[in-house]
């Protein structure tokens, strides 16, 4: 066990060098990745402009509260865009050109070549910077103790998104084992996305149940921030991620079906 | 006459095209709803919050129905031919347009409007849908100037967003890598245009300012147009303003675009 | 023992066919027309430990899915197969460390980076101990003579260049058995010599199987022994290449040149006429006619200059394809 956990670290850490080294290549485009995602974060943050401007509670949490949440799903998608969206575009592509044959024939795990194999190094840099500066001024203006257990939980339930995140968003991916053209349903699930813009609070009591309890999007954002004021205890950070990785089961689960389908109805 | 059916092939082939995605028309409707239905949950709780009749001087029907209308409209004047032109300019494709008894700027313009026909007219019902419900709760009060204004203005807005589309296109005869730069340069013309929010939101000054770009004639201006908030002068002189621009637009591109081709077959491409 | 040993595998998938026109969508919507495509039909063979085994077959005859389905990629839709003691679509760990595919068409090599890159993911990958390595990659690129190309990037390589680094990155682990669908498929005429040469050594060498698919059948004149015939998903032949001619009668090919125009039905008496035209004619006949025909045409034509051939394997080929007669001449 800890030998096979050893070579997929092994194995990670030189898809992030390769990647790196591959990036350094194309300085030009490098730059032009950070533009874009700056451009990006630029619109999200009129979301910002937004809530200052009209001096927006939610729940009773002021402007700089909400930039817990609005940080936090800033942070995610710079996470997101970096860790796995590389990868999930290019799962359909692997189906369509047949790559996913010669990584069949690999002994290491599919999922794991076929999702994690590229890491974008300039993409999530704004995000995950701005994102943070963002947490740390909510953190700061709502008096939250910095303390270690404050800390943990938070990096705890940040972690959940992220598993979360991987779960979701590959979907679409995972739908191309079926359907040829799934670009618009990928669109679909970005723009389902940025809902995590903003505290659940915002939304009605059923699109939250459905958020939470059907698709766990409204987790990915909200726990964190929700643990840090106070609204979360110890037990349902527990149950998010007990949550997490059922659904990371469940995921896996799916992966092995389609890819038994694909080695069924191929030629 | 020849030449007249010529153009009649090529705009039928555009509706054709978009025939052929229709189903992806559909889903990204469905993809556009999303951020808009974000919005509304947004704008009802900051309503909700502040308790003021308006912010940003819209009332809160008003800003929905700005929303949902930015959302259309931003969804129908999108342009996604930039990547096939810059193909064209990378691979030579343009060279088969130079010896065609046909002018590129006028086969693009014209297979963008017949691409653009049908989803016009979808388009068209869900406005007629739109305006009525928000009528019913007068939010809206329809008058029949403004409807035809609004028809005006947003097939100008359409060839509007083309020309800009289309002058921008021409940096791929200087850029080398172009994809990305056409994702930053779509988006910040969306929110300089007013698609994501009402300009407002930026303070009063830099929609002032904005009124001398050509931006807020593309998504903005017509959307007002029909909500009402436009004033009755000011909606046709922003009609002249509007074709102002889109006769500067249409000289800037053949501008940019006989420069650029210079290089191009002095090159040799 | 047998290294391969497969029986009555059968892969066969559904596609649909889908007509033009807006109606038409409408009602592949509802109903779709779906037909079955038998890829592979029944195949059955056996192969030796350090065999070097050649799959002929025009393009789609089914030597790809068979290939897919022996390396695990693919399950078969009946039929059994034993690989080096495992069944291949179970995708064991230890199995897949012991073989090694190559496809003309697919590249496992990242574009930007060198080389070297891809070859050390791969060692990582199949935990392949240092120094094995380290003498493996020295001894590969030294015989594909690519040592100076490990570092450069691989979209800077010539495509010859580039099938050398992907065979280095295939073999790194050492596996006793490679299989390799089209190889050679579009490198130069020299590459192609390369990769042969190095493939036949490696072979030889280090005593690993090898199957291989290709339709040039000078791949597999020059490496295999063995030639295995695939056309329309069935097995035609199984045997040496060189006693294809065998099935046949041993047809011979008479070639004649006239110095008057020769009408063309004034020949059909002599055996099948390949081609003619006034002054040129190709006959086909059996080997025991050869005297009495060759007699008959310098008596009654007009002859300048003629010539007695072997058919050639190609000819053969050409023949088995268009005789489909599944099983027949399985040697």
């Amino acid at each position: 066990m800890f030998k096979i956990m050893r070579k997929y670290a092994l194995l990670y850490g030189m898809f992030i060098k390769n990647c790196l080294i591959a990036q350094m290549e194309f300085r030009g485009n490098f730059m032009m990745s950070l533009l874009v995602e700056s451009v990006y974060l630029l619109a999200k943050l009129l979301y910002v402009l937004v809530v200052f401007r009209t001096d927006l509670h939610v729940d009773g949490i002021p402007p700089e509260g909400l930039l817990l949440f609005i940080g936090m799903h800033t942070v995610v998608t710079g996470i997101y865009v970096g860790l796995f969206f590389t990868n999930f575009t290019k799962i359909p592509e692997y189906i369509k050109d047949g790559s996913l044959d010669l990584m069949l024939t690999k002994p290491v795990s599919l999922q794991f070549m076929a999702s994690l194999r590229y890491v974008d190094l300039a993409l999530p840099i704004p995000d995950i910077l701005v994102g943070f500066v963002m947490v740390g001024i909510g953190w700061h203006a709502m008096d939250i103790p910095l303390t270690f257990l404050q800390l943990m939980g938070f990096f705890l339930l940040l972690l959940v998104s992220v598993v979360i995140t991987y779960c979701l968003m590959i979907i679409p991916a995972l739908l191309s084992f079926w359907f040829v053209q799934t670009g618009s349903v990928s669109e679909i699930a970005h723009s389902v996305w940025d809902a995590n813009n903003f505290p659940m609070a915002i939304y009605p009591a059923w699109v939250r149940r459905i958020g939470t309890f059907v698709i766990p999007l409204f987790l990915i954002t909200n726990f964190g921030p929700m643990f840090l004021l106070g609204q979360l205890s110890w037990l349902y950070a527990g149950l998010a991620l007990a949550g997490s990785l059922l659904l990371f089961t469940a995921v896996r689960l799916l992966w092995k079906q389609a890819v038994k389908g694909y080695s069924s109805a191929s030629s | 006459m020849n030449r007249h059916r010529l153009y009649m092939a090529v705009f039928s082939m555009g509706i054709q095209h978009s025939m052929e995605y229709r189903f992806h028309f559909f889903l990204g409707l469905l993809g556009a709803a999303f951020p808009i239905l974000v919005q509304y949950f947004i704008w009802t709780a900051v309503y909700q919050h502040s308790g003021q009749t308006a912010l940003f001087s819209y009332s809160y029907g008003q800003i929905i129905l700005y929303t949902i209308l930015a959302g259309l409209v931003s969804k129908l004047i999108a342009t996604q031919f930039e990547h096939q032109i810059a193909d064209d300019i990378k691979n030579g494709g343009l060279n088969k347009y130079l010896i065609k008894p046909m002018s590129y700027f006028g086969y693009r313009l014209v297979s963008f409007f017949g691409q653009k026909a049908i989803y016009y007219g979808i388009t068209a019902l869900l406005l007629i849908a739109i305006i009525w419900l928000a009528s019913a709760r007068d939010v809206l009060d329809v008058q029949a100037v403004r409807l035809i204004l609004f028809a005006f203005t947003l097939w100008g807005a359409l060839l509007l967003n083309f020309l800009i589309a289309y002058c921008i296109c021409a940096s791929a005869f200087y850029l080398q890598e172009i994809s990305y730069f056409f994702v930053i340069t779509s988006l910040l013309v969306n929110i300089l245009s007013g698609g994501m929010f009402p300009l407002e939101i930026f303070g009063e000054s830099v929609v002032k300012a904005l009124q001398y770009t050509p931006f807020p004639y593309t998504i903005y201006f017509p959307v007002n147009v029909l909500s009402g908030k436009t004033e009755a002068a000011a909606m046709y002189q922003g009609l002249l303003i509007q074709c102002g621009w889109i006769l500067v637009f249409f000289w800037l591109s053949r501008l940019t675009w006989r420069v650029s081709m210079k290089k191009y077959s002095a090159v040799g491409g | 023992m047998d290294f391969i040993r497969v029986r009555e595998l059968h892969k066969s998938f559904v596609y649909y066919r889908k007509e033009a026109g807006l109606k038409n969508s409408l009602k592949n919507l509802f109903a779709r027309k779906s037909l079955v495509k038998e890829a592979v039909k029944s195949v059955s063979f056996d192969i030796g430990p350090g065999e070097c085994v050649g799959f002929l077959g025009p393009n789609g005859a089914g030597k790809t899915t068979t290939l897919k389905m022996l390396s695990g990629i693919l399950y078969p839709t009946s039929g059994e197969a034993d690989v080096l003691g495992y069944v291949p679509w179970e995708r064991k760990n230890e199995f897949k460390r012991q073989f090694s595919i190559v496809m003309g068409q697919k590249n496992q090599l990242w574009w930007d980076l060198p080389a070297s890159e891809s070859i050390y993911l791969n060692k990582c990958i199949y935990d392949v101990e240092d120094d094995l390595y380290r003498r493996s990659l020295a001894e590969l690129s030294e015989m594909l003579d690519v040592q100076e190309l490990l570092n450069v990037q691989v979209r800077r390589l010539s495509l010859g260049e580039r099938m050398k680094m992907e065979l280095i990155a295939a073999l790194i682990h050492r596996p006793r058995l490679l299989y390799l669908d089209e190889p050679t498929i579009g490198l130069d005429f020299p590459s192609q010599k390369k990769v042969r040469e190095f493939l036949k050594y490696y072979n030889e060498q280090f005593g690993a199987t090898i199957l291989l698919t290709s339709h040039y059948m000078k791949d597999v004149e020059d490496l295999c022994k063995r030639t295995i015939i695939i056309n329309k998903g069935s097995l035609l032949y199984d045997g040496d290449l060189h006693k294809i001619n065998d099935l046949f009668g041993e047809q011979k090919i008479i070639k004649l040149r006239f110095s008057e125009p020769v009408a063309e039905q004034r020949l059909a008496k002599f055996g099948k006429i390949v081609s003619s035209d006034d002054y040129y004619a190709v006959l086909e006949l059996p080997k025991y006619r050869l005297k009495e025909v060759s007699r008959a045409v310098l008596d009654s034509f007009p002859i300048v200059d003629w010539t007695i051939e072997d058919m050639p394997i190609e000819e053969s080929i050409s023949m088995l394809y268009r005789k489909e007669l599944v099983g027949e001449f399985v040697g």
